[in-house]
């Protein structure tokens, strides 16, 4: 198991790198100089010139690169274009926070009401209920996030005036944001709940619980939810990674100052050193919660031995 | 000898209902066991064999299938009028069963202590700390060595042949009246299914219990049974003790299935006896005997009259034609008398 | 039995299997699913491999016929070592060497009918005349005990017992000269066994047949073999005409096999029996010296530190076991004495 940990952790290194290098490349691949953007639009030649060299723009590709590398490591994300600041100031301050603050409620959210509905429907198969709330499901599915949320917007702020539109820190700013973000991974988790609880409850040791003598109840929280949730684990840590790496659209709607926010402000104003630092920080959460996703899918499922 | 009658089983008939219409996979058996007794049901797929474990059981949930008619009765008890929650209460307590797969019949997320115990705790009124002690005593039982270790331990980091005893060990930790064993080595290994066949029969003599024991090998019926059903196409179409049925068979079918068996014990370079054609489609059944089309004795009768089970002398019961009118001896020169060994 | 000529001559094989582990997944261990067996088949004779699951019978059969690469040893048919032609070698030779495998539907191609199936197995061995095919083929489906009506079905028309014959006429339809059956009639239910084991042994005398018959079922072995080579934790522990075997087996796991099997009819009589304890030991770490010993009830010493040569118990039976040291041994005998 530890062998396990340690393998799956060595993974993520050649996939850092990777990313660290599209990060890096960014700068040179998009058109415009950062030299330029940082030096303003009345600027001239001889003063980009200058900015390029301090930069360390001039330099080899590779030593660059490698420059780019030791900062990093170091926690060094460079310097805001537009607003002077340290990169890592202006994620870590408080934006990061908010974001994850997001992705866990609207995972909460999404798991709560995914397993709800998905064991619900699965025990009362072909009811009347099951083929609602599978309907339901696949609507949620189907409908894009940031309609729902005009949506939800329109129904309890607008209507019935009980929730505010934007903002994010008070309780009752949190609840629509939470809802649109959790429908959508509630209906996937749904469905998968109850894919994975039919396809267990044939299983031959579901029988072994009923010739026990075991009710319903146990059979279906004790002995088949535990097989069946073993998947859902894994959508659900991507699910949350996806989210952690800033839900763009509902930030944008519900106007929250989170990660997902900052990437399309910063992309607006060409801050390109704040882009490529969100980036980064983005795709190793992402790749790091992957990782944990694996690890702990290795130790719910124990019948996975690493031989 | 009235009160020593364990289960009574009488005109049992399951049904499965599918696209294609009405599946009688179990249709019209009847048998008696009593206290101690154990009965071999023997038959090839399809022959509703294990249909009619679950139906006793009551197992039948999740699948298109159900009882539709005739009784189980159980100590006294018709079990086909019980509701779910009767059924759950003698379910592993008075009536258990061990399935044919030791692979996928345990569940793979707990310990094979705690799913001992949960039986235990489910019926008895015992503590947590009782019922591990409990299921532990059972694991020696059954045989595994280092049972303490063993109960903690998840059913992957056991071999077959170990997850099989930890199925039984289940299935007795309430000592129950019944014990119903469906094909419980046909997954195993020659050596390893020895061992468990002498183990269940350890068991039943120590417990005094009544046992069923379903499977399509012969052999098995005559290591471990007092009596015999044979069935075919959903219905018994001989009753016996397993002396007599091995001594002289006497439903055809029965003596093509023990000739058609290549012996371990005996040479022959003789082929072996076929039955010809086929088990008959469960959608198509014969009008009259299940087996005419494939018996070598049938005659018109039998093509158009399902014979009924009619009782030749003692136990012994036979559905067949061709016996009620003149009592013949089918057994071929290849099934001799073991007098004649 | 034994006079024919050496069609097939198995020597020193080896197929391990790699364990995969460790930080960087490199191999550290392997499977010894098959370790240094060696055995000839002769012309026309049925010679078959019984085992329990992990006795590596299996593997033999895929690592003759090259559908694992063997890791040692040679297998020489015809004049030739199989392990060393080249992959389009192999594939030229598999007209005389054909296999039969227990799950006869995962072995036909769904979407084939009969007639294309065994066009196909025909055509690229280009057995035969393209002008005669059909009606070869019909020939070939009169022989399996098959219709001629039943020429333009699709493999799942037909029940388990009537694929098991689509799949004999498959491999009989290139007229090889040896046959290897993997458990070929385990699936099948004993009143369809008996019918397809009938015809198996019908054809071995029309085409003069050579048989490899890998099963796990010792009644189905006596019936059909001529010899048998019983395997234990990938050795062979002993190889002997049938009527030696199962009359005085020559080594005690032979014996313990044997007395396993339930008997045939109620006897009650079961003091000679013996019942092995525990599990067969991982394949890994096969038991040093006679792999056997930690389960045998006759062990002494020199078990567990050399592994046994073998020795020749009568005509025809080699045993690899100590106690043959002091010549054939009676195990009945010996358990009652105990």
């Amino acid at each position: 198991m530890i062998i396990f940990i340690v393998r799956r952790l060595l993974q993520t290194i050649p996939v850092l790198l990777g990313v660290s290098l599209v990060v890096f490349l960014m700068i040179h691949l998009i058109p415009g100089c950062p030299a330029r953007a940082m030096a303003g639009e009345a600027a001239d030649p001889v003063q980009i010139e200058i900015l390029r060299e301090q930069m360390g723009l001039n330099d080899p590709v590779l030593t660059q690169y490698f420059r780019f590398i030791r900062r990093i490591v170091t926690g060094d994300l460079g310097t805001s274009i537009v607003s002077g600041r340290p990169v890592v100031e202006e994620i870590f301050e408080a934006r990061f926070a908010i974001t994850v603050h997001l992705a866990i409620l609207g995972t909460l959210a999404a798991v709560i009401l995914g397993l709800i509905v998905g064991i619900v429907s699965a025990t009362m198969k072909d009811s009347f209920l099951d083929i609602l709330l599978m309907l339901v499901a696949l609507l949620g599915l189907s409908i894009p996030n940031f309609w729902l949320a005009v949506l939800l917007i329109i129904e309890f702020s607008v209507n019935r005036g009980l929730l505010p539109i934007v903002g994010w820190g008070e309780i009752n700013q949190m609840v629509l944001p939470t809802l649109t973000l959790g429908i959508s991974g509630a209906a996937i988790i749904a469905r998968m709940t109850r894919a994975n609880l039919l396809d267990v409850l044939n299983q031959d040791y579901i029988r072994t619980a009923r010739a026990k003598g075991a009710g319903e109840r146990i059979v279906i929280f004790k002995h088949a939810l535990r097989n069946a949730l073993i998947p859902v684990i894994t959508v659900v840590g991507l699910q949350f990674g996806a989210l952690l790496t800033g839900a763009i659209i509902t930030e944008t709607i519900f106007a929250i100052n989170g990660m997902g926010r900052l990437i399309i402000q910063s992309i607006t104003q060409r801050d390109v050193i704040m882009v490529q630092g969100t980036v980064l920080v983005v795709s190793i959460m992402f790749v790091a919660v992957n990782a944990m996703v694996d690890i702990a899918y290795r130790l719910v499922n124990k019948r996975v031995d690493l031989n | 000898m009235e009160k020593d009658i364990v289960l009574q089983v009488e005109n049992l008939q399951t049904s499965f209902f599918t696209e294609d219409g009405e599946l009688k996979a179990v249709n019209d058996v009847s048998f008696t066991l009593e206290k101690g007794q154990s009965l071999g049901i023997v038959g090839e797929s399809g022959s509703g064999k294990s249909i009619t474990s679950l139906s006793i059981m009551r197992l039948l949930m999740g699948t298109t299938g159900r009882i539709v008619g005739g009784k189980i009765v159980f100590n006294g008890k018709d079990l086909v009028k019980n509701t779910e929650k009767q059924m759950q209460e003698i379910r592993g307590n008075h009536i258990s069963m061990i399935f044919q797969e030791p692979m996928t019949s345990l569940n793979p997320t707990i310990t094979i202590g705690e799913q001992i115990a949960e039986t235990i705790r489910g019926h008895q009124k015992k503590d947590r700390k009782a019922a591990w002690e409990a299921a532990i005593k059972m694991l020696t039982l059954v045989g595994i060595p280092e049972p303490e270790k063993r109960a903690k331990q998840y059913p992957f980091e056991l071999s077959g042949g170990m997850r099989q005893r930890v199925m039984i060990a289940i299935a007795i930790s309430c000592q129950p009246d019944l014990l119903i064993a469906d094909e419980p080595t046909t997954a195993l290994d020659v050596t390893i299914q020895a061992q468990i066949l002498s183990l269940i029969k350890k068991i039943q003599r120590k417990s005094g219990g009544a046992l069923i024991m379903i499977t399509h090998d012969l052999g098995v019926i005559a290591e471990t049974c007092d009596t015999v059903a044979v069935m075919y196409c959903g219905k018994i179409v001989e009753f016996a003790t397993v002396h007599e049925l091995f001594e002289s068979p006497k439903h055809p079918y029965t003596v093509g299935l023990l000739s058609s068996i290549p012996s371990h014990e005996t040479d022959s370079d003789e082929d072996l006896y076929i039955i010809d054609g086929q088990v008959p489609s469960p959608y198509e059944l014969p009008k009259g005997c299940m087996f005419a089309p494939r018996c070598p004795h049938s005659e018109d009768i039998c093509k158009n009259e399902l014979p009924e089970l009619t009782n030749l002398y003692g136990s012994r019961l036979v559905r067949c034609h061709m016996q009620q009118t003149e009592g013949r001896e089918f057994a071929n020169d290849r099934w001799k008398s073991p007098s004649g060994r | 039995m034994t006079g024919g000529k050496v069609l097939l001559d198995v020597k020193n094989l080896k197929q391990y299997f790699p364990i995969k582990g460790g930080l960087v997944g490199r191999t550290i261990n392997y499977v010894k699913a098959v370790d240094d067996v060696s055995f000839t088949v002769h012309e026309g004779e049925t010679l078959s491999i019984v085992g329990e699951s992990g006795s590596g019978k299996t593997t033999i059969g895929r690592s003759i016929i090259r559908l694992e690469q063997a890791n040692g040893g040679s297998v020489m048919f015809d004049g030739e070592d199989l392990l060393n032609l080249s992959n389009r070698q192999m594939r030229k030779k598999r007209k005389d060497i054909q296999i039969i495998f227990q799950d006869p539907y995962a072995s036909l191609n769904p979407r084939q009918t009969v007639y294309q199936i065994l066009n196909e197995a025909m055509n690229i061995q280009g057995v035969g005349n393209k002008s005669e095919r059909r009606q070869d083929i019909l020939n070939l489906l009169e022989t399996v005990g098959l219709g001629a009506h039943q020429i333009d079905l699709h493999p799942h028309q037909f029940s388990g017992g009537q694929r098991q014959r689509i799949g004999i006429a498959r491999a009989l339809s290139v007229r090889p000269k040896l046959i290897i059956c993997d458990e070929a009639v385990s699936a099948l239910d004993v009143s369809i066994q008996a019918q397809v084991l009938n015809l198996l042994k019908k054809l071995q005398r029309k085409y003069k047949l050579t048989y490899l018959f890998i099963s796990h079922d010792l009644g189905v072995v006596r019936h059909i073999s001529d010899r048998i080579i019983v395997m234990y934790l990938g050795k062979i522990v002993e190889i002997s005409g049938k009527k030696d075997l199962f009359e005085t087996p020559g080594h005690p796991y032979t014996y313990s096999l044997l007395s396993s099997i339930p008997r045939t009819r109620p006897t009650g009589e079961t003091s000679d029996r013996i019942i092995l304890h525990g599990d067969m030991p991982s394949p890994i770490t096969p038991p040093p010296g006679c792999t056997f010993h930690t389960r045998c009830p006759f062990a002494f010493d020199k078990c567990s530190a050399v592994a046994p040569q073998f020795y020749t118990a009568r005509e025809g039976q080699e045993v690899y076991c100590h106690l043959l040291d002091k010549g054939a041994v009676d195990f009945g005998e010996m358990r009652k004495i105990d």
